[in-house]
């Protein structure tokens, strides 16, 4: 195995990218249903949308692999109808990745839409505008810091996947292997010093995304308070 | 014309009101907590009602036979709520700017902003408005929707909005120029009678009385929560003769209570509204001498209610007044139902309302 560090980087930030944006939209849309709702099942769903959070992730990887794997439902259907496999592929690693992220995703969500006052968007209505468009112009950026803040919790979660991703994507060295999975490999081949300079990659990725989003919060913050 | 039908379970009572508001503007009365702001969300369609009917002009809003509830946002009601609910994260132009301006033809934001004194304010964020200043923009905001109805939530009584930022001058303007029917909640006489041409005082969820503010306010009691801050008597009341040369004119309640009240030249027969706030008012339990106050007027206390260190003494004179003790007063006078009391007002304690 030759380590390419600079390919192995680049698809782990892809994937988790991939995942986060494909995970974010049902993520708010969850988060925001929990923060309003006064439904009986409301702690059912926060529940169900937990699971991957406290399941083991090889159980979590099961799961995927059920639903995906080439002879389960989704995955037949998938491969059958529009020529996509998922399994063991870099798909099944970006589906793992936003699961991950998912519960981290909807718990935080939920927190930042539920400080905002809920009056402020009823009332909003009563300027002559929808539910939806308030939903954009009033709770969104509103929640926005909190959402932030959430976002890079579950990428930087996406970032080091691995139990789900090895067991539905494998590890393929150049198709499927992220920085945590090379780094898994590596020490299974008693390669340590390069395991440890890849340790220290998934370091700087990390600092440089709770960095980022600090930066992002600050600078926010700094233009809401530009008057005072 | 409003037409409002509502039906409204709450937690300690129901709101069950039946009215037809024809005044340009009117004025919802009554203690905290009889459901003013709970009517006001369900004009504003916030709240939906368990049954009955709201119409503005013949437009249905809600109707439970009809099985209609129009959403908020097609009602075209302008909300100014009493904490104003800027959105902290626009500027003062946006908020303004917010809501759907489609069908509001003959009002020009720029109008308005004028109207209510505000351009200077355009570019600030709402957390660095003061309480007067705040309520000006939550009123332009709904306004330049040119909404059908304004419901207005004690837009008069802010708590941090001083003397010289009050709102009426504003509201009276804004009646002027865009003659848009009103719902005011408000405590305050002065305002109340200067805005208002109907008042209707809530109780419990429903109508107990409704008039002219003149006939509603100088009746004492009338749903007016007199625990609040500053409470004002109201007396209707002629004039009956005038002492320029002691600096006094003499006037005459319905119920037939003399009062000396500070000169102003005018007609005899005038018929004036007097106002004497609770607090300015001095009970003694003998007739008192030497004192410089003009007024001093015998009644028989009816009742004295105590909440939270501060008494009011309810005193028929024969025009019920109220005055407002200190607990310590109420205690050390021994005061009691019944027992007759001289009260003490200094002529220049009574002013004019109206």
């Amino acid at each position: 195995m030759t380590v390419d560090l600079v390919w192995l980087v680049s698809f782990t930030v892809q994937v988790a990218l991939a995942g986060v944006v494909v995970s974010i939209p049902f993520g708010i849309a969850l988060g925001f249903w929990l923060a309003r709702t006064h439904s009986k099942a409301r702690s059912f769903v926060d529940t169900i949308a937990s699971l991957p959070l406290v399941l083991p992730p090889t159980v979590v990887g099961l799961v995927l692999l059920e639903l995906f794997g080439r002879n389960r439902p989704i995955g037949r259907f998938l491969f059958e109808r529009l020529g996509v496999s998922v399994a063991f592929t870099w798909r099944a690693v970006v589906i793992t990745c936003a699961v991950a992220a998912f519960p981290l995703f909807v718990r935080t969500f939920r927190a930042s839409f539920e400080q905002i006052d809920p009056r402020l968007e009823s009332f909003a209505r009563t300027l002559g505008r929808g539910p939806i468009y308030v939903f954009f112009t009033v709770s969104l950026p509103l929640a926005s810091r909190g959402l932030l803040a959430g976002i890079i919790l579950g990428f930087t979660r996406a970032l080091g996947e691995f139990g789900a991703t090895i067991m539905v994507a494998g590890n393929i060295p150049g198709e499927t292997q992220t920085l945590s999975l090379a780094i898994f490999q590596l020490v299974q081949l008693g390669r340590d010093p390069e395991a440890y300079a890849l340790a220290a990659v998934t370091v700087v990725l990390a600092f440089s995304a709770i960095w980022l989003s600090e930066w992002l919060v600050r600078g926010r913050g700094a233009r809401v308070r530009g008057n005072t | 014309m409003i037409h409002l039908d509502v039906r409204l379970p709450l937690s300690h009572f129901e709101l069950a009101l039946c009215l037809d508001l024809e005044a340009p503007v009117t004025a919802l009365f009554g203690p905290s907590g009889v459901g003013k702001t709970t009517l006001l969300e369900t004009i504003a369609g916030l709240r939906c009602p368990a049954e009955g009917e709201i119409t503005i002009d013949g437009a249905v809003l809600y109707s439970s036979s009809d099985g209609i509830f129009l959403q908020p946002e097609r009602r075209r009601v302008g909300y100014v709520p009493q904490d104003a609910l800027l959105f902290p994260h626009l500027s003062v132009a946006a908020n303004i700017g917010y809501g759907d301006r489609r069908l509001a033809e003959g009002i020009t934001m720029a109008s308005v902003v004028e109207a209510l004194e505000i351009a200077n304010l355009l570019g600030r964020r709402p957390d660095n408005l003061s309480g007067g200043e705040r309520q000006r923009v939550a009123l332009a905001r709904a306004l330049v929707t040119k909404p059908r109805l304004l419901l207005l939530d004690e837009p008069l009584a802010a708590l941090d909005v001083g003397l010289k930022e009050r709102i009426l001058p504003y509201l009276s303007r804004v009646r002027e120029l865009y003659n848009i029917p009103s719902l005011v909640v408000s405590h305050d006489v002065f305002d109340v009678l200067t805005l208002c041409d109907e008042v209707v005082v809530l109780s419990s969820g429903s109508v107990v009385e409704r008039g002219t503010p003149r006939t509603v306010l100088s009746r004492p009691g009338s749903g007016r929560d007199y625990f609040r801050d500053r409470f004002e008597n109201v007396l209707d009341a002629k004039i009956v003769g005038h002492v320029p040369e002691e600096g006094l004119t003499e006037a005459e309640t319905e119920r037939g209570l003399p009062l000396s009240i500070p000169y102003r030249a005018g007609r005899a027969e005038e018929r004036v509204l007097l106002g004497v706030f609770a607090e300015d008012i001095l009970l003694a339990t003998s007739v008192p001498e030497g004192l410089s106050a003009r007024n001093v007027i015998e009644g028989t206390i009816e009742a004295v209610e105590e909440r939270q260190g501060t008494a009011m003494v309810r005193v028929l004179t024969p025009e019920p007044i109220y005055v407002r003790l200190t607990h310590g007063s109420v205690r050390q006078l021994g005061l009691s139902d019944g027992q007759t009391v001289q009260l003490i007002i200094k002529t220049h304690s009574i002013h004019r309302l109206g």
